[in-house]
Protein backbone atom coordinates (compact mmCIF):
# COMPACT_ATOMS: atom_id res chain seq x y z
CA UNK A 1 0.00 0.00 0.00
CA UNK A 2 1.58 3.31 -1.27
CA UNK A 3 2.02 6.18 1.65
CA UNK A 4 -1.10 8.95 1.31
CA UNK A 5 1.44 11.50 0.94
CA UNK A 6 2.72 9.51 -1.60
CA UNK A 7 -0.27 9.00 -3.58
CA UNK A 8 -1.07 12.59 -3.55
CA UNK A 9 2.36 13.66 -4.73
CA UNK A 10 2.52 11.12 -7.32
CA UNK A 11 -0.98 12.93 -8.29
CA UNK A 12 0.90 16.26 -8.35
CA UNK A 13 3.49 14.80 -10.82
CA UNK A 14 1.20 13.48 -13.01
CA UNK A 15 -0.38 16.89 -12.92
CA UNK A 16 2.59 18.22 -13.40
CA UNK A 17 3.15 20.24 -10.75
CA UNK A 18 6.10 19.19 -8.75
CA UNK A 19 9.36 21.83 -9.36
CA UNK A 20 12.44 21.79 -8.48
CA UNK A 21 13.74 20.15 -5.81
CA UNK A 22 10.63 18.48 -5.31
CA UNK A 23 10.53 17.15 -8.48
CA UNK A 24 14.19 15.96 -8.48
CA UNK A 25 13.71 13.89 -5.11
CA UNK A 26 10.89 12.46 -6.30
CA UNK A 27 12.00 11.57 -9.65
CA UNK A 28 15.40 10.24 -7.69
CA UNK A 29 13.11 7.92 -6.02
CA UNK A 30 10.87 6.70 -8.99
CA UNK A 31 13.41 5.61 -10.65
CA UNK A 32 13.44 2.81 -8.12
CA UNK A 33 10.29 2.59 -6.55
CA UNK A 34 8.05 0.27 -8.19
CA UNK A 35 5.01 1.41 -5.97
CA UNK A 36 5.59 5.04 -6.49
CA UNK A 37 5.82 4.08 -10.03
CA UNK A 38 2.44 2.23 -9.87
CA UNK A 39 0.77 5.57 -7.96
CA UNK A 40 2.05 7.59 -11.08
CA UNK A 41 0.38 5.09 -13.90
CA UNK A 42 -2.92 4.68 -11.81
CA UNK A 43 -2.97 8.89 -11.94
CA UNK A 44 -1.90 8.85 -15.53
CA UNK A 45 -4.76 6.24 -16.49
CA UNK A 46 -7.13 7.89 -15.00
CA UNK A 47 -6.49 11.53 -16.29
CA UNK A 48 -5.83 10.25 -19.55
CA UNK A 49 -9.44 9.99 -20.41
CA UNK A 50 -9.15 14.05 -21.05
CA UNK A 51 -6.54 13.71 -23.69
CA UNK A 52 -8.89 11.18 -25.32
CA UNK A 53 -10.98 14.17 -25.69
CA UNK A 54 -8.77 16.61 -27.27
CA UNK A 55 -9.89 18.12 -30.57
CA UNK A 56 -8.28 16.92 -33.04
CA UNK A 57 -5.64 19.05 -34.69
CA UNK A 58 -4.89 17.94 -38.61
CA UNK A 59 -0.42 17.66 -38.73
CA UNK A 60 0.69 18.95 -41.78
CA UNK A 61 1.87 16.34 -44.64
CA UNK A 62 5.18 16.43 -43.90
CA UNK A 63 5.58 15.83 -40.07
CA UNK A 64 5.04 11.78 -40.52
CA UNK A 65 8.02 12.64 -43.17
CA UNK A 66 9.97 14.47 -40.99
CA UNK A 67 9.74 11.44 -37.88
CA UNK A 68 10.76 8.89 -40.10
CA UNK A 69 14.07 10.95 -41.18
CA UNK A 70 14.57 11.45 -37.83
CA UNK A 71 14.25 7.76 -36.80
CA UNK A 72 16.09 6.30 -39.14
CA UNK A 73 19.28 8.49 -37.33
CA UNK A 74 17.97 7.78 -34.23
CA UNK A 75 17.78 3.45 -35.33
CA UNK A 76 20.95 3.85 -36.51
CA UNK A 77 22.18 5.19 -32.83
CA UNK A 78 20.19 3.06 -30.89
CA UNK A 79 21.47 -0.62 -32.40
CA UNK A 80 24.86 0.99 -32.19
CA UNK A 81 24.10 2.02 -28.50
CA UNK A 82 21.38 0.51 -27.05
CA UNK A 83 22.84 -0.59 -24.27
CA UNK A 84 24.08 2.64 -22.97
CA UNK A 85 20.80 4.28 -23.61
CA UNK A 86 18.94 1.49 -21.66
CA UNK A 87 21.10 2.00 -18.39
CA UNK A 88 20.25 5.58 -18.17
CA UNK A 89 17.54 5.51 -15.49
CA UNK A 90 14.25 6.38 -16.61
CA UNK A 91 14.73 10.33 -15.58
CA UNK A 92 16.14 11.38 -18.43
CA UNK A 93 13.54 9.80 -20.25
CA UNK A 94 10.78 11.80 -18.65
CA UNK A 95 12.72 14.71 -18.67
CA UNK A 96 12.76 14.65 -22.19
CA UNK A 97 16.44 15.30 -21.88
CA UNK A 98 19.38 13.11 -23.48
CA UNK A 99 23.12 13.76 -23.65
CA UNK A 100 22.73 17.49 -23.85
CA UNK A 101 23.18 17.56 -20.21
CA UNK A 102 26.76 15.40 -20.52
CA UNK A 103 28.27 17.88 -23.48
CA UNK A 104 27.44 20.68 -20.58
CA UNK A 105 29.19 19.01 -17.98
CA UNK A 106 32.12 17.89 -20.09
CA UNK A 107 33.14 21.59 -20.59
CA UNK A 108 33.28 21.67 -16.67
CA UNK A 109 35.10 18.59 -16.70
CA UNK A 110 37.74 20.25 -19.07
CA UNK A 111 38.29 23.16 -16.95
CA UNK A 112 38.84 20.72 -14.18
CA UNK A 113 41.37 18.71 -16.33
CA UNK A 114 43.05 21.23 -17.94
CA UNK A 115 43.70 23.19 -14.51
CA UNK A 116 45.12 20.42 -13.03
CA UNK A 117 46.55 18.91 -16.06
CA UNK A 118 49.80 20.83 -15.54
CA UNK A 119 51.37 18.99 -12.59
CA UNK A 120 49.88 15.17 -13.12
CA UNK A 121 49.69 13.05 -16.15
CA UNK A 122 46.94 13.52 -18.89
CA UNK A 123 43.55 11.10 -18.35
CA UNK A 124 42.90 8.75 -21.48
CA UNK A 125 39.42 9.37 -20.60
CA UNK A 126 37.33 11.15 -18.62
CA UNK A 127 33.61 10.64 -17.41
CA UNK A 128 31.29 13.28 -15.97
CA UNK A 129 28.87 11.15 -13.96
CA UNK A 130 25.54 12.87 -13.24
CA UNK A 131 23.11 12.88 -10.76
CA UNK A 132 19.34 11.93 -11.50
CA UNK A 133 19.04 15.49 -11.82
CA UNK A 134 21.59 15.28 -14.39
CA UNK A 135 23.77 17.91 -12.76
CA UNK A 136 27.67 16.70 -12.29
CA UNK A 137 28.49 14.42 -9.70
CA UNK A 138 31.63 13.67 -9.82
CA UNK A 139 34.41 13.08 -12.60
CA UNK A 140 36.75 10.34 -13.11
CA UNK A 141 40.23 10.68 -14.76
CA UNK A 142 41.44 7.73 -16.13
CA UNK A 143 45.50 7.33 -16.78
CA UNK A 144 47.57 5.56 -19.14
CA UNK A 145 49.06 3.76 -16.08
CA UNK A 146 45.88 2.43 -15.07
CA UNK A 147 45.37 4.21 -12.18
CA UNK A 148 41.82 6.35 -11.98
CA UNK A 149 41.24 9.28 -9.48
CA UNK A 150 37.86 10.21 -8.37
CA UNK A 151 36.68 13.88 -7.93
CA UNK A 152 33.24 14.26 -6.00
CA UNK A 153 32.07 17.90 -7.13
CA UNK A 154 29.31 17.43 -4.27
CA UNK A 155 28.52 16.42 -1.12
CA UNK A 156 27.03 12.87 -1.17
CA UNK A 157 25.20 11.65 2.19
CA UNK A 158 26.48 8.01 2.86
CA UNK A 159 24.27 7.21 5.79
CA UNK A 160 25.80 5.01 8.80
CA UNK A 161 26.53 1.46 7.94
CA UNK A 162 27.47 2.17 4.00
CA UNK A 163 29.72 3.36 1.65
CA UNK A 164 29.96 4.78 -2.10
CA UNK A 165 31.07 2.08 -4.29
CA UNK A 166 32.55 3.16 -7.91
CA UNK A 167 32.03 0.52 -10.78
CA UNK A 168 32.93 0.73 -13.90
CA UNK A 169 31.30 -1.05 -16.83
CA UNK A 170 32.43 -1.83 -20.87
CA UNK A 171 31.12 -5.03 -21.72
CA UNK A 172 27.54 -6.05 -21.62
CA UNK A 173 28.72 -9.87 -20.83
CA UNK A 174 31.07 -8.67 -17.97
CA UNK A 175 28.88 -6.77 -16.31
CA UNK A 176 29.71 -3.67 -14.06
CA UNK A 177 33.22 -4.36 -12.02
CA UNK A 178 34.40 -2.76 -9.14
CA UNK A 179 36.59 -0.21 -8.81
CA UNK A 180 36.90 0.44 -5.20
CA UNK A 181 35.23 1.80 -2.49
CA UNK A 182 34.61 5.42 -1.20
CA UNK A 183 33.66 6.35 2.44
CA UNK A 184 33.31 9.71 1.42
CA UNK A 185 33.18 12.53 -0.70
CA UNK A 186 36.96 13.15 -1.25
CA UNK A 187 39.25 12.84 -4.04
CA UNK A 188 40.79 9.34 -4.21
CA UNK A 189 43.30 7.65 -6.35
CA UNK A 190 42.76 4.36 -7.50
CA UNK A 191 45.91 1.97 -8.91
CA UNK A 192 44.31 -0.01 -11.20
CA UNK A 193 45.68 -1.99 -13.86
CA UNK A 194 43.78 -4.51 -14.65
CA UNK A 195 40.70 -2.16 -16.66
CA UNK A 196 39.89 -1.08 -20.20
CA UNK A 197 39.94 2.56 -20.40
CA UNK A 198 37.58 2.86 -23.42
CA UNK A 199 35.25 5.56 -25.22
CA UNK A 200 31.95 5.52 -24.12
CA UNK A 201 33.01 3.17 -21.16
CA UNK A 202 30.07 3.03 -18.26
CA UNK A 203 30.93 4.62 -14.79
CA UNK A 204 28.95 4.41 -11.79
CA UNK A 205 28.48 5.52 -8.12
CA UNK A 206 26.20 3.14 -6.31
CA UNK A 207 25.05 3.51 -2.70
CA UNK A 208 26.62 -0.14 -0.86
CA UNK A 209 26.52 -1.89 2.50
CA UNK A 210 29.90 -1.00 4.21
CA UNK A 211 32.91 -3.19 3.22
CA UNK A 212 31.05 -2.57 -0.38
CA UNK A 213 28.39 -4.76 -2.40
CA UNK A 214 28.11 -8.33 -0.87
CA UNK A 215 27.31 -10.39 -4.43
CA UNK A 216 30.27 -8.20 -6.45
CA UNK A 217 27.70 -6.11 -8.35
CA UNK A 218 25.95 -3.10 -7.97
CA UNK A 219 22.90 -3.87 -5.36
CA UNK A 220 22.14 0.13 -4.01
CA UNK A 221 21.08 2.82 -5.53
CA UNK A 222 23.23 4.93 -8.45
CA UNK A 223 24.25 8.43 -6.99
CA UNK A 224 26.06 9.56 -10.58
CA UNK A 225 27.12 7.68 -13.33
CA UNK A 226 28.40 8.78 -16.69
CA UNK A 227 30.14 7.74 -20.51
CA UNK A 228 33.97 8.03 -20.73
CA UNK A 229 35.07 10.55 -23.19
CA UNK A 230 38.36 11.33 -24.93
CA UNK A 231 40.00 14.56 -23.31
CA UNK A 232 41.03 17.20 -26.40
CA UNK A 233 43.69 18.23 -24.14
CA UNK B 1 -7.07 -1.95 -26.69
CA UNK B 2 -7.85 1.58 -28.09
CA UNK B 3 -11.45 2.64 -28.93
CA UNK B 4 -10.41 2.46 -32.93
CA UNK B 5 -9.12 -0.51 -32.30
CA UNK B 6 -5.16 -0.83 -32.45
CA UNK B 7 -4.09 -2.35 -29.79
CA UNK B 8 -0.78 -0.23 -28.40
CA UNK B 9 1.24 -2.18 -26.63
CA UNK B 10 1.83 -4.75 -29.60
CA UNK B 11 2.94 -1.77 -32.13
CA UNK B 12 4.90 -0.76 -29.64
CA UNK B 13 6.39 -4.12 -28.88
CA UNK B 14 6.62 -4.07 -33.02
CA UNK B 15 8.46 -0.64 -33.08
CA UNK B 16 10.77 -2.47 -30.83
CA UNK B 17 11.40 -4.94 -33.13
CA UNK B 18 12.18 -1.91 -35.69
CA UNK B 19 9.18 -2.33 -37.30
CA UNK B 20 8.08 1.35 -39.11
CA UNK B 21 5.29 0.21 -39.92
CA UNK B 22 4.01 0.12 -36.51
CA UNK B 23 5.16 3.22 -35.91
CA UNK B 24 2.67 4.52 -38.88
CA UNK B 25 -0.32 3.08 -37.34
CA UNK B 26 0.17 5.01 -34.39
CA UNK B 27 1.07 7.60 -36.07
CA UNK B 28 -2.40 7.21 -37.83
CA UNK B 29 -4.21 6.98 -34.94
CA UNK B 30 -3.17 9.46 -32.14
CA UNK B 31 -0.75 12.22 -34.14
CA UNK B 32 -4.15 14.65 -34.73
CA UNK B 33 -4.68 14.15 -30.74
CA UNK B 34 -0.93 14.22 -29.35
CA UNK B 35 -1.29 17.62 -31.60
CA UNK B 36 -4.16 18.59 -30.06
CA UNK B 37 -3.01 18.03 -26.30
CA UNK B 38 0.46 19.42 -27.11
CA UNK B 39 -1.43 22.85 -28.55
CA UNK B 40 -3.32 23.53 -25.39
CA UNK B 41 -0.22 23.37 -23.42
CA UNK B 42 1.66 25.59 -25.56
CA UNK B 43 -0.96 27.60 -27.19
CA UNK B 44 1.59 27.50 -30.59
CA UNK B 45 0.80 25.13 -33.18
CA UNK B 46 4.50 25.36 -34.67
CA UNK B 47 5.69 24.53 -31.40
CA UNK B 48 2.95 21.63 -30.85
CA UNK B 49 4.08 19.95 -34.21
CA UNK B 50 7.43 19.90 -32.81
CA UNK B 51 6.54 18.37 -29.55
CA UNK B 52 4.85 15.81 -30.98
CA UNK B 53 7.15 15.15 -33.66
CA UNK B 54 10.09 14.41 -30.78
CA UNK B 55 7.98 12.61 -28.85
CA UNK B 56 7.49 10.18 -31.08
CA UNK B 57 11.45 10.34 -32.18
CA UNK B 58 11.07 8.97 -28.49
CA UNK B 59 8.29 6.34 -28.91
CA UNK B 60 10.69 4.65 -31.19
CA UNK B 61 13.67 4.53 -29.75
CA UNK B 62 12.05 4.08 -26.03
CA UNK B 63 9.54 1.27 -27.45
CA UNK B 64 11.33 -1.36 -25.77
CA UNK B 65 10.59 0.41 -22.17
CA UNK B 66 7.12 0.45 -22.16
CA UNK B 67 6.46 -1.61 -19.11
CA UNK B 68 2.34 -3.47 -19.87
CA UNK B 69 2.51 -3.77 -15.97
CA UNK B 70 2.55 0.02 -15.48
CA UNK B 71 -0.62 0.79 -17.42
CA UNK B 72 -1.80 1.27 -20.99
CA UNK B 73 0.73 2.12 -23.89
CA UNK B 74 -1.92 5.24 -24.56
CA UNK B 75 -1.41 6.64 -21.24
CA UNK B 76 2.48 6.00 -21.61
CA UNK B 77 2.36 7.90 -25.46
CA UNK B 78 0.32 10.56 -23.87
CA UNK B 79 2.68 10.98 -20.99
CA UNK B 80 5.79 11.74 -23.24
CA UNK B 81 4.01 14.06 -25.23
CA UNK B 82 2.61 15.66 -22.32
CA UNK B 83 5.62 15.79 -20.26
CA UNK B 84 8.00 17.39 -23.58
CA UNK B 85 5.12 19.79 -24.00
CA UNK B 86 5.05 20.56 -19.93
CA UNK B 87 9.11 21.26 -19.97
CA UNK B 88 9.11 23.50 -23.17
CA UNK B 89 6.30 25.53 -21.35
CA UNK B 90 8.66 25.75 -18.21
CA UNK B 91 11.65 26.54 -20.25
CA UNK B 92 9.54 29.69 -22.04
CA UNK B 93 9.18 28.02 -24.82
CA UNK B 94 5.88 30.12 -25.34
CA UNK B 95 7.30 33.68 -24.94
CA UNK B 96 10.24 33.19 -27.51
CA UNK B 97 7.11 32.53 -30.55
CA UNK B 98 3.90 34.64 -31.59
CA UNK B 99 0.79 33.38 -30.68
CA UNK B 100 -1.59 31.36 -32.93
CA UNK B 101 -4.99 33.48 -32.25
CA UNK B 102 -7.04 31.88 -34.74
CA UNK B 103 -6.46 28.77 -33.55
CA UNK B 104 -6.47 29.22 -30.21
CA UNK B 105 -9.80 30.91 -29.82
CA UNK B 106 -10.71 28.06 -31.73
CA UNK B 107 -8.95 25.76 -29.04
CA UNK B 108 -10.85 27.95 -26.28
CA UNK B 109 -14.21 27.18 -27.54
CA UNK B 110 -13.67 23.60 -28.17
CA UNK B 111 -11.78 22.07 -26.06
CA UNK B 112 -9.97 24.70 -23.63
CA UNK B 113 -10.41 23.86 -20.02
CA UNK B 114 -13.48 24.86 -19.55
CA UNK B 115 -14.94 22.36 -21.72
CA UNK B 116 -12.17 19.59 -20.53
CA UNK B 117 -15.01 18.34 -18.11
CA UNK B 118 -18.17 18.26 -19.86
CA UNK B 119 -16.86 16.34 -22.77
CA UNK B 120 -15.31 13.28 -20.68
CA UNK B 121 -17.37 10.45 -21.70
CA UNK B 122 -20.27 10.02 -19.16
CA UNK B 123 -19.98 7.01 -16.77
CA UNK B 124 -16.13 7.38 -16.65
CA UNK B 125 -14.65 7.03 -12.99
CA UNK B 126 -12.81 10.54 -13.86
CA UNK B 127 -15.85 12.43 -14.36
CA UNK B 128 -18.02 10.91 -11.35
CA UNK B 129 -15.10 11.76 -9.20
CA UNK B 130 -14.29 15.35 -10.47
CA UNK B 131 -17.87 16.15 -10.31
CA UNK B 132 -17.84 15.76 -6.39
CA UNK B 133 -15.14 18.46 -6.50
CA UNK B 134 -16.26 22.27 -5.62
CA UNK B 135 -16.45 23.64 -9.25
CA UNK B 136 -13.16 25.90 -8.17
CA UNK B 137 -11.19 23.29 -7.12
CA UNK B 138 -12.13 20.85 -9.89
CA UNK B 139 -11.21 24.02 -12.22
CA UNK B 140 -7.47 24.46 -11.01
CA UNK B 141 -6.81 20.46 -11.30
CA UNK B 142 -8.18 20.83 -14.67
CA UNK B 143 -5.89 24.18 -15.37
CA UNK B 144 -2.70 21.93 -14.34
CA UNK B 145 -3.90 19.00 -16.66
CA UNK B 146 -5.07 20.28 -19.19
CA UNK B 147 -2.74 23.78 -19.74
CA UNK B 148 0.03 22.27 -17.54
CA UNK B 149 -0.20 25.62 -15.76
CA UNK B 150 1.91 26.05 -12.26
CA UNK B 151 0.61 26.22 -8.72
CA UNK B 152 1.91 30.15 -9.35
CA UNK B 153 -0.17 30.32 -12.58
CA UNK B 154 -2.96 28.47 -11.67
CA UNK B 155 -3.38 31.13 -7.99
CA UNK B 156 -3.27 33.71 -10.57
CA UNK B 157 -5.81 32.73 -12.62
CA UNK B 158 -8.63 32.21 -10.10
CA UNK B 159 -7.23 35.11 -8.51
CA UNK B 160 -6.26 33.34 -5.09
CA UNK B 161 -3.08 33.29 -3.09
CA UNK B 162 -0.92 30.57 -4.02
CA UNK B 163 -1.46 28.64 -0.64
CA UNK B 164 -4.69 28.29 -1.13
CA UNK B 165 -4.41 26.83 -4.73
CA UNK B 166 -2.02 24.43 -3.56
CA UNK B 167 -4.06 23.28 -0.95
CA UNK B 168 -6.88 22.86 -3.03
CA UNK B 169 -5.36 20.71 -5.56
CA UNK B 170 -3.76 18.72 -2.38
CA UNK B 171 -7.14 17.98 -1.15
CA UNK B 172 -8.85 17.46 -4.80
CA UNK B 173 -5.88 15.31 -5.25
CA UNK B 174 -6.93 13.13 -2.35
CA UNK B 175 -10.90 13.19 -2.72
CA UNK B 176 -10.37 11.84 -6.15
CA UNK B 177 -8.26 8.99 -4.54
CA UNK B 178 -10.69 7.86 -2.69
CA UNK B 179 -13.50 7.94 -4.99
CA UNK B 180 -11.35 6.59 -7.96
CA UNK B 181 -9.72 3.57 -5.37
Amino acid sequence: MTDHRDELQAGEYVLGLLEGPTLAEFERRLAHDRILQTAVANWREHFSAIDANVTPIEAPATLLEKIETSIGRAGTVERASGFRERLWSNIAFWRGTSFAGVAASLALAMVVVSLAGRATPKPIVVAVMQTAEMSPGAIVNAFADGSLTIVPLKDFVVPEGQTMQLWTLWDKTTGPVSVGLLARSKSLHFKRSDLPRGNDQLYEITLEPAGGSPTGKPTGPVLVKGFATTPRI
Amino acid sequence: MSADGNNYAQLLAACGRGDRSALRVIYDGEARKMIGVAMRILKRRELAEEIVHDAFVQIWRFSSRYDPGLGSARAWMFAIVRNRAINALRDGARETSAPDDEINSAMDRESGTENAFDRLAEGSALKRCLEQLDAKRRFAVLLAYVEGLSHGEIAARLNVPLGTCKSWITRSLAQLRECLA
